[in-house]
């Protein structure tokens, strides 16, 4: 893949930005950034959460700045084929990608990714927090995450748990639970979380860490038992935090932001940081990211850095405890 | 009575002016490819999918279905006027629709594709309508182990029925299943026979397997045959079907639409292989089998219903199992997907209108496609009339935009042209690639179902014996298997398909 290869979307973005005047802001006449098309890579296919992320901070950037922001999809590998991509791109600042921490902390210890997802990416823009629920079965005789490790520990072999897929975020989430309350649950890895929602509503599987609808959840298909990690979801308000439900600390929370090539000038990360940090505070934000049970937040550069670091380090920990095993690794 | 109420929602949906539109938009272009040679629906779909982005999924699956049955649509019109099937399932109409264009009658076999198609479609929408809601509760049902064994049966089908060579089939199903396995294995996160290749770790892009096979191999054929296309169209003669005409078309039309709309519904069946099965059966019940072959009514009328009934009933496995039965359907399940929608037995309850709204827009179609296509006869003519040396390089660079658009990659524009060259040398040596595309979708699917039932049964592989669906599933596939191993039904098999 060559520096310079033109595709469909830089083309037409290219043909549109002739059209487009430019309205250049006095805080961008000083950097003069950005002054062209910016695309903004997507590592999965249109409809998710980074799709959704990509499109309302473009959205922004487009008001904010005239300049036109392509959205481009480049699914496969986990993010993987993305992740490359925008590793070895110029680094200038032209080109974001819409990450969530597994692109730091989970692909690239299973996936034969060719970047190193620390050296090779900048993290200059955070989303906000995804809430996840753990729900059963509303068959298993467990209203409480206690009663739910009672269960399990007096019926070994009977739960089996849903993931969205091998080594994703949720089966972390079965494997970190059951190595913190040494109950046994079997995995059954799906594809996505659609379809892992799917089979704990039919009880094929008993136990779900997704983020499904909380329709389910009001309508009693799904039995909520806590939120991961330390604030309720406020969609469920009478579902427990899991650090309420008696397991404080818990370690793993889907994030998502966005992230550039290694080497990019320190004032266009600040610049796009201190953007971001603004545009999640816009009510046509918070709505759109509400949709998908994202909480909005600000975080600085350096909570960035430090933040995916953490997750490296535990989520790596994680998956060699667990033996999740990787493709072989070169 | 619900299913009028269910109609009744679909009808109001099918008919906002946008899915209107669109529903024109999709039946137009199915048609217009479906005229054209080596441009398929799959080709098509492909690429528009992305323009659906921003589509209600209604309107985008609406649009993408018309292209499908549209294409089978224009498909017959080329076959009788100029003997040039532009889709496969319209290979038998060419038979005796050709000879009646060739005995001035042109006008009345096209009023008969044209009429048969639109009956079976009316029946077959009643069909969905009926079965659906049923199948989609058994679907509730499934376990993992009822999923594996009813894709079994219909890889066993697509063997059974195959036209031409058993072993051929059997050998294009095993590569199929080998394709299959390329990429991130779903339980253990092993990536198989990826060679280092990043782009393989998510398997082969089947859209490019698909455009290569059917669409590049067989441009690549017409190529080598230096087809003549000088092709002079005299004016569409003959009259509308007279009444002793109507006698003798209207059983086969039934016929035709009760065989498309069964085997469609078989995963590997579809409107293919229902044309072919609709022909046979009316040759053997006519009075007069002499006349098939030379202008036939009958052999326009049933494998027009039979093509027509199929490319709907095949929507079935797709909307209530989300099992794909052709490539086809597996793109429009990718377009549920983009659209947030999971396939399978809750899209009815969950998007009664999406779901009514596509079935009764299928019906909708049907009415847009009579009613337009008779005037623009002339038209398709032209398109199919122009010189090939034009037509393929236009074709080629549809197809491989509407690879690179799947997933922006330009690794799958080189995996089509591997397989197109495959797709010709498979039709060199006389191997059908049909069975292997459905092997190649299924087998992915298959051994996620297989190793899921065994996860949950903790390894005890009698759950395939024990699940009563399973069980039943699979006496009916050794029934399949047997019943073509035995000698005297095997000749009969080989008759059939002699045509």
């Amino acid at each position: 893949m060559t520096q310079f290869k033109l595709s469909r979307r830089h083309f037409i973005g290219a043909a549109a930005s002739g059209l487009v005047l430019p309205r250049i802001p006095d805080a961008f006449a000083q950097s003069g950034y950005p002054s062209g098309n910016i695309t903004f890579i997507v590592g999965y296919n249109p409809g998710g959460t980074s799709d959704l992320i990509a499109r309302s901070f473009g959205d922004e950037i487009t008001k904010e700045t005239g300049q036109t922001v392509v959205v481009d999809y480049r699914p496969g590998g986990g993010g993987g084929i993305a992740g490359d991509m925008v590793s070895r791109a110029r680094a200038d600042g032209y080109m974001l990608l819409a990450v969530s921490n597994t692109f730091y902390a989970v692909t690239p210890f299973l996936g034969n990714v060719r970047y190193d997802p620390l050296a090779d990416l900048t993290p200059v823009g955070f989303a906000g927090d995804q809430f996840n629920t753990m729900s059963v079965h509303p068959s298993v005789p467990a209203n409480t995450l206690e009663e739910l490790i009672a269960y399990g520990k007096a019926n070994p072999g009977v739960l089996n748990f849903a993931s969205n897929g091998q080594g994703s975020l949720t089966h972390l989430c079965g494997e970190y639970f059951k190595q913190r309350t040494g109950i046994e649950m079997t995995h059954i890895p799906y594809r996505g979380a659609a379809d892992a929602i799917q089979s704990t509503l039919k009880g094929e599987t008993q136990v779900n860490f997704s983020m499904g609808d909380a329709g389910y959840h009001t309508r009693g298909e799904l039995r909520g038992l806590a939120t991961l990690g330390e604030s309720r979801w406020p969609s469920l308000p009478d579902v427990p935090s899991t650090t309420e439900a008696g397991l404080p600390d818990w370690a793993i929370r889907s994030w998502h932001g966005v992230a550039v090539p290694k080497g990019t000038p320190p004032e266009i990360c600040q610049q796009l940081n201190e953007m971001m940090n603004r545009y999640v505070q816009l009510p046509k934000v918070i709505e759109r990211f509400a949709t998908l049970g994202l909480q909005p937040g600000q975080q600085t550069l350096a909570q960035l850095e430090e933040r995916r670091r953490q997750d490296h380090a535990v989520f790596g920990d994680l998956i060699a405890k667990a033996g999740i095993v990787a493709g072989s690794k070169p | 009575m619900d299913m009028l109420a269910n109609l009744g929602l679909g009808l109001v949906t099918a008919m906002t002016p946008l899915n209107l539109v669109y529903c024109f938009v999709g039946v137009f272009l199915g048609t217009a490819i479906g005229v054209l040679p080596g441009l398929g629906p799959v080709a098509t779909i492909a690429m528009l999918l992305p323009l659906t982005f921003g589509l209600p999924p209604e309107t985008s699956l609406i649009m993408l279905a018309g292209i499908f049955y549209g294409a089978q649509y224009g498909g017959s019109t080329t076959a009788i006027l100029v003997n040039l099937p532009g889709e496969t399932s319209s290979v038998v109409t060419t038979l005796d629709g050709y000879q009646m264009a060739r005995n001035g009658q042109a006008g009345k076999a096209l009023a008969t594709a044209a009429i048969g198609s639109f009956i079976a479609g009316t029946i077959a929408t009643l069909v969905i309508a009926l079965f659906a809601p049923f199948l989609a509760q058994v679907a509730f049902n499934f376990q993992p182990a009822d999923f594996f064994s009813l894709m079994v049966l219909g890889l066993i089908a697509s063997v059974v029925l195959a036209n031409g060579s058993l072993l051929h089939a059997l050998g294009m199903i095993l590569i199929g299943l080998l394709l299959g396995f390329v990429g991130t294995d779903i339980n253990s996160g092993v990536a198989r026979y990826t060679f280092d290749v990043p782009e393989l770790y998510d398997g082969l892009e089947f859209v490019a397997i698909a455009m290569g096979l059917f669409g590049i191999g067989e441009i690549i054929a017409n190529l080598e045959e230096k087809l003549d296309r000088s092709i002079s169209l005299k004016s569409v003669s003959g009259s509308l079907p007279t009444r002793e005409d109507w006698k003798r078309i209207f059983w086969p039309i039934l016929r035709g639409t009760g065989l498309g709309s069964i085997l469609g519904v078989l995963p590997g069946g579809g409107a293919n292989l229902a044309s072919f099965a609709a022909y046979a059966a009316e040759k053997k019940m006519s009075h007069h089998p002499e006349e098939f072959g030379k202008g036939a009514i009958e052999g326009v009328a049933a494998p027009e219903a039979a093509n027509n009934a199929g490319a709907q009933s095949a929507f079935i496995p797709m909307l209530t199992l989300g099992i794909p039965s052709n490539p086809v359907m597996a793109l429009m399940i990718g377009a549920m997907l983009i659209q947030g929608i999971q396939p399978g037995p809750t899209v009815m309850t969950d998007q009664p209108a999406l779901f009514w709204g596509l079935i009764v827009s299928m019906w909708v179609g049907n009415l847009f496609l009579i009613i337009l296509n008779l005037p623009l006869i002339g038209f398709w003519v032209k398109l199919v009339s122009m010189p090939y040396h034009l037509l393929y390089p236009i074709i080629l660079g549809f197809c491989a935009i509407g690879v690179f658009t799947v997933s922006n990659a330009s690794f799958d524009v080189y995996l089509m042209a591997l397989f197109g060259v495959a797709g010709y040398l498979l039709r060199k040596i006389g191997a059908e690639p049909a069975p292997m595309m459905l092997a190649l979708i299924l087998g992915s699917m298959m051994e996620e179902y297989l190793r899921r039932a065994l996860l949950l049964s903790r390894g005890d592989s009698t759950v395939l014996l024990t699940s009563p669906i399973s069980a039943g599933i699979l006496v009916i596939c050794v029934v399949l298997v047997a019943l073509v191993a035995l000698p005297a039904i095997r000749r009969g098999r080989d008759e059939t398909f002699a045509e």
